[in-house]
């Protein structure tokens, strides 16, 4: 899951992409408000956290730009501004969640998760097919009451085919979800994450659950219908 | 305490009824003594009729009344009508000589010792009520003597003429060798006439009239009440507007304003009041805007500690990133102290007075000392530094104060300054003032940004994406210590990208 997280107090910045990233997020730093609002429209967020006073552009006019826009991206307002009609003013303009500063990194870490959910309308942390089971809140998964040892990457793309169960997704898309701005584009490291993805989820003869459609994609189903 | 409403409502009904009483009794006592008057000019009308109807003949008097006289002497059933004539000899020894017979068995008040020829009129006692009596202290006409047959007998209220002065010298010579065989023997034939009536009629006036005064009163007092209680209400309104505006004054609101539109004498304290509502309002909002920076700036770094320090127990066992999270949190408890630190030096300008001592503090040694410790970031930058600094230049001032000033214009240059670019130190003195100037290039700030820079919190956009040293607080340190010494600081953008810092100072 990919995440856009746009906040000028580098300290911070800096913190909060190190515990995502060790937490399998792949997250795309910015420090400005303009540079942000920029990301934003030109890649696929699930999440974006967004600090409200931003050198070169405000967060809540960023805000408002990306719901106009209809920014499919849950965001996640992370600020200092505490007073009830500072949340209340995020939360008119379209934001998700709102967090106070300073908070810990498991409260933030959770309310990520919980957005990456509401993202894709999976109010379960548990998402089920056939006899696999993915646990998005622990990050484990389980096949036929079986624990699956996945690597990051691998579960990342895992939870991304997961979440979008019955839809067809691009390596492009696939690329963009688990990988950030900073990591060399290649088809060729997808290709190889699924390959041992699917040799971990169809051991013991277990039947396949992600289908390949030559020149779309991936399809992650119980039936390659 | 009672309340004015009642205060004032009180001396109202104190000093309504005391007027109206005070007006009714003046307004009673003017038309009694009126009345009186008129009365005792009729009376005495009658009485100068009377007078002269009174002749001495030898030992005895006598009172020669027409019919009219005679008619106003008799009882009859309306007697409030008669009239009551009782003569007096006048002498040293006083006598009744006759009395009417509407007097039946009472007498009318003898004369007093007064020599007056008027005897003033006075209230007394009749048969069936009381009256006024008024009396006249004169010669008769003496029957069958020629001198007395030419008693005037116009009115007896004036002064003796001098023919009746003299008969009054020859009675007196009379009294002094008297005829014993007279009635008037031993005294004078002076007689003492008085005539009384009944004031039945001016009594019954005086009494309507002092009922009606009552009812009048009565009704006044009540009109004086009621308006007394509406004059009170309607007088006390915009004072009650005023009490319910500031009652409804609390410090979470400072918006709201004694309305205006009040009698002149309370415009003083409202406009007093609303102007200082103003100003409260401003030092508040002033109060909460700097609260909430204060706050925004401390979480901010507080979020990055606590963030470091999640992130950091996140690594579990690895020792390069729990040492790497360690520094960073050193480095933001240092960037908070500094926060606080400049904090609570502007807190201290801010009330800071002027020591009454300043010593002598050469300007060029004091740049130096601070610019040792910048020099060395100056020299990565590779920026040309000029100094156009007199070494002899000296400024009587607080030392600590000016360490302040030059410190953060330095180090504010010194950190802005763009790669290879410039900087000049310049300083100069102009009468009793030195002036300061700190210039840089590189500056990507807005002209529009030149008056917001010594704003505390306020920070750039350069400034911003590098926070963790620069709170926005240096030049707001600044300009508060040029304050403290009677100086100020002025900020302006030059083209080309110069920020310039001036600060003038009283030199001595």
């Amino acid at each position: 899951m990919r995440v856009l997280l746009i906040e000028d107090y580098k300290p911070l910045r800096e913190a909060i992409a190190e515990g995502l990233v060790a937490s399998g997020f792949a997250v795309d730093q910015v420090v400005n408000g303009a540079d942000g609002l920029m990301m934003a429209l030109s890649n696929i967020y699930e999440v974006i956290l967004l600090d409200i006073m931003l050198p070169g552009r405000n967060g809540l006019s960023i805000l408002k730009t990306l719901r106009a826009k209809r920014h499919p991206a849950c965001i996640l307002m992370i600020t200092a501004k505490d007073t009830l009609t500072d949340k209340i003013h995020g939360l008119d303009l379209g934001a998700d969640d709102y967090l106070i500063k300073p908070f810990a990194f498991q409260e933030l870490l959770a309310r990520v998760k919980a957005l990456v959910r509401r993202r894709y309308s999976t109010p379960s942390p548990t998402i089920t097919v056939a006899d696999l089971e993915v646990d998005t809140s622990a990050k484990a998964v389980t096949r036929g009451g079986v624990t699956l040892k996945l690597t990051a990457k691998e579960y990342a793309i895992l939870e991304v085919m997961a979440f979008r169960q019955g839809q067809i997704v691009s390596r492009e898309q696939l690329w963009g979800h688990i990988y950030d701005m900073n990591a060399e584009a290649s088809s060729n490291v997808i290709e190889a994450h699924m390959r041992l993805l699917r040799k971990k989820l169809e051991a013991g003869g277990r039947p396949r659950l992600i289908h390949t459609r030559r020149g779309q994609g991936y399809l992650f189903s119980e039936t390659d219908a | 305490m009672m309340s004015l409403r009642n205060h004032l409502l009180l001396w109202s009904l104190i000093s309504g009824p005391l007027v109206v009483a005070s007006l009714g009794a003046a307004a009673y006592v003017v038309v009694r003594d009126r009345l009186a008057k008129q009365f005792d000019d009729a009376l005495r009308t009658q009485l100068n009729a009377l007078a002269v109807t009174v002749e001495q003949d030898g030992d005895r008097l006598d009172l020669q009344f027409n019919q009219l006289e005679l008619l106003l002497l008799q009882p009859t059933d309306r007697s409030e009508d008669a009239t009551f004539i009782h003569i007096w000899s006048g002498g040293e020894e006083v006598k009744s000589l006759y009395r009417s017979g509407s007097l039946q068995d009472t007498a009318l008040p003898p004369p007093d010792g007064d020599d007056d020829r008027a005897i003033a009129p006075r209230w007394c006692t009749l048969p069936g009520g009381r009256g006024r009596v008024v009396g006249i202290r004169y010669l008769p006409a003496v029957a069958h003597e020629e001198e007395f047959h030419e008693t005037p007998k116009e009115s007896f209220d004036r002064p003796f003429t001098r023919t009746e002065h003299n008969e009054r010298k020859e009675h007196k010579k009379r009294r002094e060798h008297p005829d014993v065989s007279s009635p008037w023997a031993g005294r004078s034939n002076e007689i003492v006439l008085m005539v009384a009536q009944r004031t039945d009629e001016v009594d019954d006036t005086l009494a309507d009239l002092g009922r009606m005064l009552i009812i009048a009163g009565l009704l006044a007092v009540g009109v004086s009440f009621a308006g007394s209680i509406v004059g009170v209400r309607r007088g006390l309104m915009s004072l009650t507007r005023v009490s319910e505006t500031i009652e409804q004054i609390h410090p979470s609101d400072l918006t709201v304003r004694v309305p205006e539109h009040v009698p002149s004498e309370l415009a003083p304290m409202v406009n007093q009041i609303n102007t200082l509502l103003a100003q409260m309002d401003e030092a508040f909002a002033r109060e909460r805007e700097f609260s909430c920076d204060v706050a925004h700036e401390l979480r901010t770094p507080l979020a990055g500690l606590r963030m470091k320090l999640d992130v950091a127990l996140l690594a579990g066992d690895d020792p390069a990133k729990l040492r790497k999270g360690v520094t960073d949190c050193q480095q933001i408890t240092a960037d908070l102290e500094q926060v606080v630190e400049d904090l609570l030096a502007i807190a201290r300008m801010d009330t800071h007075k002027a020591h009454p001592y300043h010593p002598r503090v050469n300007l060029a040694k004091e740049c130096e000392s601070v610019w040792r410790f910048l020099r060395e970031e100056a020299e990565q930058k590779a920026v040309d530094v000029s100094w156009q600094v007199a070494d002899h230049l000296e400024i009587a001032t607080d030392p600590s104060l000016l360490r302040v000033i030059v410190r953060n214009l330095l180090d504010n240059a010194a950190e802005y300054v763009d790669h290879a670019g410039r900087m000049t130190v310049t300083a100069s003195r102009r009468d009793d003032m030195l002036s300061i100037e700190i210039t840089n290039t590189g500056c990507t700030l807005l002209s529009e940004d030149a008056s917001q820079v010594t704003a505390r919190f306020w920070r750039g956009s350069d400034a911003r994406e590098n926070t963790g040293r620069h709170a926005g607080l240096g030049l707001s340190l600044v300009d508060s210590a040029a304050n403290a010494l009677g100086g100020t600081l002025a900020i302006h953008l030059r083209p080309g990208g110069v920020f310039v810092a001036q600060t003038v100072l009283p030199a001595s």
